[in-house]
């Protein structure tokens, strides 16, 4: 049985296709002004990749920002939920199970906590701010000059990461603007930002507590800068499964499955 | 009906104050009535004789007789003073200050304390909100003052603790008077003046007479030292200041106190169920002693404390279900509801 | 002793009660109209009507307490009342005082959001939503600040203690200082001083003595729509749920300023139907039972009650000085005298209540469990406002109580503005989803 998961986030929107256990495809698009037509176009793309039709697939569920604006879906859940769920299925492969999962989206970031069975107990989420998010560090790239792939990889060559003072992304950016005119390195200020980014999660860590294993997904796991720089804050390792912007919506296909 | 609980009590305590103070009238003769029927005085001990040597001559004492001592006796003021009309002999402090002064001999003893023991832990302080008449003769003033609209007056915690350290001087001074009345070390006047030195300072002595005990002129005579007239004097008029003071006497009466020990382990209880209580504090307006315990109990169950003579007007006036519970043998009796 | 010596002298009330505020540097009073604003706030109304009239099978009786609270037949009554109207905030107005007096009461405290930004012309913008929510009504001058003699204010927290000197440069304010803590010896004392006083000004401002036999009248008045609701409260542990949370909060929050004799009459009605639907089996469906607690939700402000009910849930039951709170606790009176009336008012207005304004808050502790043990609920959601600290300094308290306890926990933080609506939808989706998984 094929199930698909699509999850319309504020920035991106992805869609997981999933045949009994296998994700055999995967599409992201940007959700631009129309999510419902988003949707409708990434899941298009991803039955074509795999040759197949609409009709073919068994149960949709969606989730994100966007989940009530289809109306081809047969459900929509919270992208807690389905955090949940696709964090604990990609860790299958590791020894424990998932205990903490951080997403970091790109308008919102939330940590959820689990228990032993990987259910939900707890979460908290930060969608009223942009600071904690990605953009705020997508509104630093602009100012900087990089690539926001680049992110992570000019971090980890900073020899003093500098200390962003201001909380508010609007501020910030006007401090990173009077610092590179100080003439600090590009990667002293990028370790700085991250380290901003990874105290705002780290507050929402606490909130829920940290337990073994936390899991990083979203967008902004793919930026191994954030990771390490949340592991130096927790003194924990983190851990980012393969392809971190899809988990969402493998865990939404996954619950499509047990329906 | 707003206070169901207080209505059984009333009636309760107007029973037992015509059976106790007036029963003679249903037929009921003091010495015809016996808590232990089967407990008989030996033979020998019918009558008392003692011999003392004093100032070189040879007294001879003769006493009441041991079968007087074996009559009932409740743990509450079924008092002497009410010979003639009453139903029972005397109270269970004066059986003790007796048999301590007449140097009984304790197997003869035992019977009683034991029926005592037995009938405290049953029952505890209920005896002093129940049953006692000086307790139904302070809730009669009470009402009064209710009936003219008048307000109580409530004491301060400096005052409580005065008045519950009397009353332990009281009983400690009852018990040595009478060991110093049994012991022939000290002159026989001075043993006969601190004989019985309970009834000469209790406030019955002025009470009871008036409802049909002893003639009258034997209340007013001043047995003993003029200290004890003084002092029984004080007391009356503090049981009398229960018109505005609830219950003055039972915070420092003799027999409550030694009830009171058996107020915390006995078959008696009162439970609180803490999450229930919203601390409205109702419990505490409507005591009669001003206690605290039931509205501050937060943590244990079991809400007993020394001085509550059981009257359950926390249970009858808490206005949560099931929060305070009277249970006996374990099994509940009473439990506050919500009156609309 | 000396001080407790010199509280209990009755003739040092008089003096107090004489004494207002000292009013050396008076300001004149803002007042600014605005012509829209009456129609804004309808409009909020009716919205919250129309997204509760979805909900099918409501009781029929509803219908009068919608009335009471969406329009201006009230206001209407009020106008014609010949003796004098008494504002109050909170649920520490001794309100039997106010009818022994002849006056009627009136709850100010306001839940509408267009009425904030001409308060926030006078009053700071950082502080609590429902003080500048209420005091907005009286800089707009109209609704039912408009018909107060006097307020009594009673000081909780910060805002509702300053606001009081805000307030005196427009009527008479009378504040009622509420005790740090419920200590035996001098809280309740102080608090009793306080009771006294303002029986002296009632009397000065209406011209009538409370006598003994009216403040009997009144204890025994607000006797009866303490046991109505009481009735009412026992009809909503019914499992499955015969009134959802937003009509009952309705029906407490139109007690605030109806007619009391007739709000009894109409919720008797009300509980009789209610019973009767146990009997004809004719009952909605919930999925989900919840106790909702913390910071008031007052009309037309039920933007998170229509957000957690629209998933089909119900709220069964709440711990709120807007609703619950407000009529739970009985006056229980021992001595029928002047004195031990007032004692007895005293008493139930400060002692039992659950505020978050006192030192301690094992009370409330106790009280929510217990609630939720009682009302069998799947999970507790904790509502507090923006710039509330009281609420939020309790929060981890009852996080760690219910979490101890097992019962699943939310806590969602929002003011009166309608901006987070999706926000606070996605949370409760989740929440929800937790529970049943």
């Amino acid at each position: 049985m094929i199930t698909a998961g699509i999850d319309i986030g504020s920035v991106t929107t992805k869609v997981v296709l999933l045949e009994e256990e296998k994700v055999i495809a995967r599409v992201i698009t940007s959700t631009g002004v129309h999510p419902g037509l988003a949707a409708e176009k990434v899941l298009k793309e991803a039955l074509r990749k795999v040759d197949l039709s609409r009709t073919d697939i068994g149960y949709i569920v969606s989730t994100g920002y966007g989940r009530r604006t289809i109306e081809f879906g047969n459900r929509s859940i919270t992208e807690i939920s389905a955090a949940a769920k696709g964090a604990s299925y990609s860790s299958l492969s590791t020894k424990d199970r998932v205990r903490t999962v951080i997403d970091l989206g790109g308008q919102d970031s939330k940590v959820i906590s689990l228990d032993k069975e990987t259910r939900v107990v707890d979460f908290v989420m930060n969608d009223r701010c942009a600071a904690g998010t990605g953009r705020f560090l997508e509104t630093m790239t602009a100012v900087l000059g990089v690539n926001l792939e680049d992110l992570g990889e000019l971090s980890l060559k900073a020899k003093t990461p500098t200390q962003i003072s201001s909380i508010c992304t609007v501020f910030a950016e006007s401090e990173v603007i009077s610092l590179i005119a100080q003439g600090k390195s590009k990667e002293d200020i990028i370790a700085g930002l991250h380290n901003s980014i990874a105290e705002k999660i780290c507050g929402m860590i606490s909130k829920v507590g940290a337990r073994e294993i936390i899991c990083f997904v979203g967008g902004g796991a793919k930026n191994i800068g954030v990771k390490k720089a949340i592991e130096d804050i927790l003194q924990m390792k983190v851990w980012i499964p393969k392809e971190p912007q899809f988990v969402i919506a493998l865990g939404a296909a996954l619950i499509a499955k047990e329906k | 009906m707003r206070r169901p609980i207080t209505l059984l009590r009333r009636i309760a305590q107007v029973l037992c104050f015509s059976f106790i103070v007036f029963g003679a009238f249903f037929g009921l003769e003091k010495q015809n009535l016996s808590f232990l029927p089967f407990v008989e005085a030996p033979e020998e001990y019918n009558e008392y004789k003692q011999e003392l040597k004093q100032e070189g001559k040879t007294i001879t004492i003769v006493g009441p007789g041991y079968p007087q001592a074996f009559d009932t006796y409740l743990p509450i003021k079924s008092c002497r003073f009410l010979r003639q009309t009453g139903t029972f002999r005397a109270c269970f402090i004066h059986f003790v200050s007796e048999c301590i002064g007449w140097v009984t001999p304790l197997r003869l003893v035992i019977p009683h304390i034991l029926l005592f023991v037995i009938l405290a832990l049953f029952f505890g302080r209920l005896w002093c909100g129940w049953v006692c008449p000086l307790g139904f003769i302070q809730d009669i003033l009470n009402i009064a003052r209710k009936s003219i609209k008048l307000k109580p007056f409530f004491l301060s915690e400096k005052t409580k603790r005065i008045f519950k350290k009397t009353g332990y001087t009281l009983l400690t001074v009852i018990m040595v008077l009478s060991i110093i009345s049994a012991v022939p070390v000290f002159s026989w006047s001075l043993r006969k003046q601190v004989y019985l030195s309970v009834c000469q300072m209790c406030p019955s002595r002025y009470i009871f007479p008036y409802l049909g005990g002893w003639p009258m002129v034997h209340a007013f005579v001043p047995i003993g030292y003029g200290i004890f007239t003084i002092i029984s004097v004080i007391f009356t008029l503090l049981l009398l200041a229960s018109f505005s003071i609830k219950r003055t006497w039972c915070r420092i009466c003799p027999s409550g106190l030694l009830l009171s020990f058996f107020n915390r382990g006995g078959l008696l209880n009162k439970e609180k169920d803490v999450l229930k209580c919203t601390r409205c504090g109702i419990c505490l307006n409507v005591c009669p002693l001003q206690n605290e315990n039931v509205y501050l109990e937060k943590k244990k169950k079991k809400v007993d404390f020394a001085d509550c003579i059981h009257c359950f007007r926390c249970i009858d006036s808490c206005p949560e279900d099931d929060c305070l519970k009277v249970k006996f043998l374990g099994k509940t009796i009473f439990k506050s509801k919500f009156k609309g | 002793m000396g001080i407790l010596r010199r509280i209990k002298k009755g003739s040092e009330i008089k003096e107090l009660a004489e004494k207002g505020f000292e009013k050396r540097y008076p300001r004149t009073p803002f007042k600014k109209e605005d012509h829209l604003l009456k129609e804004k706030i309808a409009k909020a109304g009716l919205k919250n009507l129309e997204l509760m009239r979805k909900v099918s099978h409501r009781p029929r009786s509803i219908s009068y307490y919608e009335d009471i609270i969406s329009k201006e037949m009230r206001k209407e009554e009020l106008k014609g009342f010949s003796g004098k109207i008494i504002g109050s905030f909170c649920t520490f107005t001794p309100e039997e005082l106010i009818y022994a007096a002849g006056a009627l009461p009136v709850r100010l405290c306001a839940g509408s959001y267009d009425t904030i930004s001409i308060a926030e012309e006078v009053l700071p913008r950082d502080i609590c939503p429902l003080v500048k929510s209420s005091f907005g009504f009286k800089v707009a001058g109209f609704s039912y600040f408009e018909l107060c003699d006097a307020v009594i204010l009673p000081t909780p927290c910060d805002p509702k203690k300053k606001l009081g000197e805000v307030l005196s440069d427009y009527l008479t304010v009378w504040m009622l200082k509420i005790p740090q803590d419920k200590d035996l010896l001098y809280s309740k004392e102080l608090w009793f001083r306080e009771i006294k006083i303002l029986k002296e000004r009632l009397e000065e401002l209406t011209g009538n003595k409370i006598t003994r036999e009216k403040l009997k009248g009144a204890v025994e008045l607000l006797h009866k729509r303490q046991a109505v609701f009481r009735r009412f409260y026992e009809i909503r542990k019914y499992s499955p749920a015969l009134v959802n949370g937003r009509d009952a909060q309705l029906i407490i929050q139109s007690s605030f300023y109806d007619d009391i004799k007739r709000w009894i009459e109409k919720t008797q009605k009300l509980c009789d139907e209610l019973e009767q639907r146990k009997l004809n089996n004719r009952l909605p469906t919930t999925n989900c039972r919840f106790l909702l607690t913390g910071a008031p939700t007052i009309w037309p402000n039920y933007k998170l009650l229509n957000i957690v009910e629209e998933m089909g849930t119900t709220i069964v039951i709440d711990e709120l000085c807007s609703g619950t709170r407000h009529l739970y606790d009985p006056v229980e009176v021992d001595e029928w005298t002047l004195e031990g009336m007032l004692r007895a008012i005293a008493n139930n207005y400060l002692l039992p209540s659950s505020c978050p304004c006192f030192t301690e808050s094992d009370d409330r502790m106790d009280k929510l469990l217990q609630t939720a043990e009682d009302f069998k609920v799947d999970g507790v959601i904790h509502h507090s406002l923006r710039l509330c600290q009281l609420y939020d300094m309790e929060l981890s308290k009852v996080a760690k109580v219910f979490k101890d306890k097992g019962i699943p926990f939310l806590s969602l933080n929002t003011d009166y503005s309608l901006e987070d609506v999706e926000q606070l939808r996605t949370r409760v989706e989740a929440f929800l989803e937790m529970i049943r998984s």
